[in-house]
């Protein structure tokens, strides 16, 4: 069979595989849950048809039992109960495996044992299974991702070409000009707007591995904890969706391991014995927020100050007049948790710094709440797409440079707010406030740039900075586009290209004051 | 396989060939935008029909100490991941193997310039 089909069955079928993980947990959870029953019979049914075209006759097989189990729960012919659901996952099982198998060009699994389970109490028998599956018909089309991708970018550039055009036509100042660019400007942007929703994705796509992630951890702690997921619907660039399921790894596991207590522990708190992680979704105009909340032991505030101050990684003083929410994110530290404090699964900190920096990254915010005794909660922003990006061009020299707007509070003159020295570094004062001055042609090692005149006053997590540039060029839309890994260095985000089509780097501006902080860089 | 066709370039006096199959175009060395920190290798980024390439220098890899020419060019390798380019000073032909002249070093291109 030539790979492209391969490619197309394999794509597909884990996506079914996804759905069976996923709606198997519901049904476990909810034996009369129809709609599960329902998804679980259509993605056996697609798989058996799949499999059977690709010529994979063991995979077809056991999608066969599963659905002709499935056909029996739906006509109530059989019970959900221990050994149906037994079955059906290890058909699942196999069907998930067997999938990484011919993907990577290796012979079927044996299929055995799960199809003598799925058989085995041979209950009624099949029905009419076609009939079924065109009953919620829905006409799509499917598309391969990098066509879409295609799509996604060029329009993307059409984007930003709108803008220089609207430019233009401010400076010729034409009434029937104007009009029409008015009339381009909000058909880009549906454009836009459509193509990126041919792009989302159900964020349920990457919750459904974590259900029998978070079981095995706490099996393995000797913890009992149930997963709620709300909002899984809620859809979001692929783009995003992808890049978000290794922080939420990290947040779940965290929420596993360090946040529920043992179930003596929590007997002993008056708490229920089973723990409960819930990941909620919902949308916030052009974000998404995923809180990630545990009923646990939550975080004792005055230890995390303690011990960052104990690590040397602030001051006691700073330490202790940082606000709750900085006092949280000392936890994401790179240098906050040792060795001594990992356990097998992870440090509190090890893995959050992985989810600071990719949340920061995009242009999103971490936010951790936590009550001690009550529990603990992460909350993710992230953008919708990670494709677009409102952003200031700066100048640095002979150099242009993109400074994500979301970042950016204020532009001072530095020449009336004046730039002082104090403890080695410069400063400069602002609303009432002084802020430390990064010289980007310094910082960025620009060749023959001057100091910069003005100072672009940035913020992350409850730190701020000033940064010195030349001129504010423009402000507008970017198409970011991921950096070859080895170019990536603190403060350095992506790049993009600019209306003239030259091209610009982005500016990362956590990565700025990460490669301060780790005195790594010459940015203060 | 017999006979596999090679893009030819020079870099100083020494010509290299590299199979065309990895080679997406090739196209003069225009705006180039510098990347802070990064390697010495790295030339910087250009734009390529709205794609961003970083080109990276190879004489170094390949042992050539002459200076960059004066109108160098740019191998677009098709690669899987970001855009990668070989900064060359001139692409002479395209021609197969066998008729190569002595003195063409095969090389591969995407090993000299490394993961996107």
């Amino acid at each position: 069979m030539p790979t492209p089909y391969l490619d197309v069955f394999v794509q597909e079928a884990r996506e079914h595989g996804a759905t069976l993980e996923r709606r198997l947990l519901d049904l476990e959870a909810r034996p009369e849950d129809r709609q599960a029953v329902d998804e679980l019979f259509r993605a056996a049914h697609t798989l058996k048809g799949m499999a059977a075209t690709m010529d994979f006759p063991r995979l077809a097989d056991v999608a066969h039992a599963m659905e002709d189990l499935l056909v029996a729960i739906r006509a109530r012919t059989r019970v959900v109960d221990r050994a149906t659901l037994d079955a059906l996952l290890a058909g699942r099982d196999v069907l998930v495996a067997g999938i990484e198998e011919v993907a990577a060009g290796r012979p079927e699994p044996d299929a055995a044992s799960a199809l003598a389970r799925l058989r085995a109490p041979a209950a009624a028998a099949p029905t009419a299974p076609g009939l079924a599956a065109g009953a919620g018909r829905v006409s799509t089309v499917r598309v391969p991702v990098d066509r879409l991708d295609t799509l996604v970018d060029t329009v993307g550039e059409v984007v930003v070409a709108r803008s220089r055009l609207a430019e233009v036509g401010r400076a010729v100042a034409d009434a029937d000009l104007s009009d029409a660019l008015g009339r381009l400007d909000r058909l880009t942007a549906d454009l836009y707007e459509n193509v990126l929703r041919a792009r989302m994705m159900p964020l349920g796509v990457v919750l459904a591995r974590f259900p029998r992630m978070v079981r095995d951890l706490a099996a393995s702690l000797g913890k009992e904890i149930d997963l709620v997921a709300e909002g899984a619907d809620v859809e979001l660039d692929r783009s995003v969706v992808e890049q978000l399921a290794d922080p939420l790894l990290h947040v779940l596991r965290n929420a596993a391991d360090h946040g529920i207590e043992t179930p003596a522990e929590r007997e002993r708190a008056g708490k229920p014995r089973r723990g409960t992680i819930r990941v909620v979704t919902r949308r916030e105009q052009n974000r998404v927020v995923i809180d990630v909340s545990d009923d646990g032991r939550g975080i004792d505030l005055a230890r995390v100050r303690a011990k960052a101050a104990e690590k040397g990684l602030v001051t006691r003083e700073a330490a202790q007049a940082m606000s709750e929410n900085d006092a949280y994110l000392l936890l994401t530290h790179p240098g906050f948790s040792t060795r001594e404090d990992v356990s097998a699964t992870s440090g509190r900190g090890v893995g959050m710094d992985v989810v600071r920096t990719w949340v920061e990254s995009v242009g999103g915010s971490l936010v951790v709440r936590s009550e001690p005794g009550r529990g603990t909660t992460v909350s993710l922003r992230v953008p919708l797409t990670l494709a677009i990006l409102q952003a200031l061009v700066v100048s640095v020299g002979a150099e242009r440079y993109v400074v994500p707007l979301d970042a950016v509070e204020a532009t001072v003159d530095l020449r009336a707010a004046g730039v002082a020295e104090e403890g080695g570094r410069e400063v400069f004062r602002h609303d009432g406030e002084k802020v430390p001055l990064v010289r980007l042609a310094r910082a960025l090692e620009v060749p023959g740039a001057g100091d910069g005149r003005y100072a672009l006053v940035v913020e992350r997590h409850g730190r701020r900075a000033g940064l010195a540039v030349d001129e504010v060029l423009a402000k507008g839309e970017v198409v970011v586009k991921p950096l070859a890994r080895r170019l990536l260095a603190p403060g350095i985000g992506g790049a993009t290209v600019l209306g003239d089509g030259r091209v610009a780097l982005v500016l990362d501006v956590g990565g700025l004051f990460e490669g301060r902080a780790a005195g790594r860089a010459p940015f203060a | 396989m017999s006979e596999p066709t090679l893009v030819v370039f020079r870099l100083g006096d020494a010509e290299f060939g590299a199979p065309v199959e990895g080679i997406r175009e090739v196209v003069d060395l225009g705006d180039v935008t510098r990347v802070p920190r990064a390697d010495a290798d790295v030339v910087g980024l250009v734009n390529l029909r709205g794609q961003v390439v970083t080109v990276v220098d190879v004489r170094r890899r390949l042992g050539v100490a002459a200076a960059r020419g004066p109108s160098p060019q740019v191998l677009v390798l098709d690669a899987p991941g970001t855009r990668m380019g070989a900064l060359v000073d001139a692409v002479v032909d395209v021609r197969r193997v066998q008729e190569a002249a002595e003195g063409v070093a095969r090389v591969d291109l995407a090993a000299l310039v490394g993961p996107g």
